[in-house]
């Protein structure tokens, strides 16, 4: 019999499939469904973000994006890879989220206690273009892999790939407490592992 | 010149090697090498993601309000099969009420049976016809919800002795009519679009 791993550590939940976490969700395992809330957080907060909702409306979309995830843990505990229905179900709650304060508006600006020619854009919510999504998607393939490499990867691959100050080799290698000229085959490897988890998916 | 070597590789397209070792490399991709190329595009096309990357995450609060969602207590309320069903709990059988003084024996009465599961409550009467036959009527409903739109032509099926012994859908309102069913144990399996409810070993017995 296949022994399941061992969900609870940190590295390890990394690594599990969405299948697997969403499988350990409906066991009642408490840490794959910070595994998987952890994964997909920067998706399902940034959409609201880049259809123009304000931080507390992204919150709120986040926040009801979750609630719908644990109600349809069960229907969704075969999907290889839960992103599309997350990006899908977080589009709409942007758009009910946006609705629902655009009627707000109406209603304080008709009780009279708004000038309706005062420019107030409450949540916008501008749609999201098709590759603003399919961007958003790929973002997080990537992310979702470099977080599922082993740790001295996975930092030196977040240190070249998404530090904004963009370190020199001298200093990731001085960070990462190695010589700096095996920074490269350092590098190379851990840029094969990548190459690995991300055959078939970017 | 033969292939360069990963690194050497991604060297190049970091523009980290010298003028010469990077015009044997730019020879190289010239001659047509398509794992080379293939390497090339998949080094450029990962930097070209990380670097558009402007997602956000979101507070800690935010995150931490989101985690605190599951409740592991619930979830042992609900338990799951290794099937991942729902399984339903037994909540009311008439048969085990005390018999009421004076009441003449119920033994050819329907038996009613009360399931739970989850946000779902099963609602079950069995009707003997005779020794050896019953009837099995049903309702599935989900709480805090005024219409059926839920339980409304869910798939269910019921097996007996390992085999599907009925297959249909429930009517608009939840409901479900099975006839001319042996005595015994079953599975009854309704797939709401929650996931699969599962009420197993029904008795489909008067006692």
């Amino acid at each position: 019999m296949r022994k399941r791993p061992d969900i609870r550590t940190t590295d390890s939940l990394r690594q599990q499939s969405d299948a697997e976490l969403l499988r350990a969700c409906l066991e009642g395992e408490p840490a794959a469904w910070e595994g998987l809330i952890v994964r997909y957080q920067r998706l399902i907060y940034s959409i609201p973000i880049k259809m123009g909702l304000s931080s507390n409306d992204a919150a709120d979309v986040f926040q009801s994006v979750c609630v719908k995830l644990l109600e349809g843990l069960s229907s969704l505990r075969d999907l290889e890879k839960i992103s599309a229905w997350l990006t899908t179900t977080t589009k709409r709650e942007c758009w009910r989220v946006a609705s629902g304060r655009r009627r707000e508006h109406v209603a304080f600006v008709l009780e009279g206690s708004g000038n309706p020619n005062e420019s107030i854009h409450p949540a916008d919510s501008s749609p999201l273009a098709h590759q603003q999504q399919e961007a958003l998607e790929q973002q997080q393939i990537l992310r979702a892999a470099v977080n599922a490499l082993p740790e001295p990867c996975r930092n030196l691959i977040t240190m070249l790939f998404y530090d904004e100050s963009e370190l020199s080799y001298a200093e990731i290698a001085r960070r990462m407490n190695m010589p700096v000229n095996s920074m490269g085959p350092t590098r190379a490897r851990c840029l094969s592992k990548l190459k690995k988890l991300l055959e078939g998916k970017l | 010149m033969k292939c360069p070597t990963f690194e050497q590789l991604i060297d190049y397209c970091d523009g980290q090697l010298d003028e010469r070792d990077a015009q044997l490399i730019a020879t190289h991709f010239a001659a047509g090498c398509c794992k080379c190329a293939d390497n090339r595009q998949w080094y450029e096309r990962v930097r070209r993601v990380a670097k558009s990357d402007d997602s956000r995450e979101p507070p800690p609060w935010v995150l931490k309000r989101a985690l605190k969602l599951f409740d592991k207590t619930r979830w042992q309320d609900r338990p799951v099969d290794n099937l991942g069903r729902i399984v339903a709990s037994l909540v009311f059988d008439s048969l085990s009420q005390p018999a009421l003084a004076e009441v003449r024996s119920a033994e050819m009465s329907d038996r009613q049976l009360l399931y739970r599961a989850g946000r779902y409550s099963i609602d079950l009467q069995i009707a003997l016809c005779d020794q050896s036959t019953a009837e099995l009527n049903g309702q599935i409903l989900r709480e805090n919800e005024s219409g059926f739109e839920s339980v409304a032509r869910l798939p269910l099926k019921l097996i007996g002795k390992s085999e599907e012994q009925y297959a249909g859908v429930t009517n608009e309102v939840g409901e479900f009519f099975i006839q001319k069913l042996n005595v015994g144990y079953y599975d009854l399996l309704i797939e709401t679009r929650e996931g699969s409810v599962a009420v197993t070993q029904l008795p489909v017995k008067s006692s």
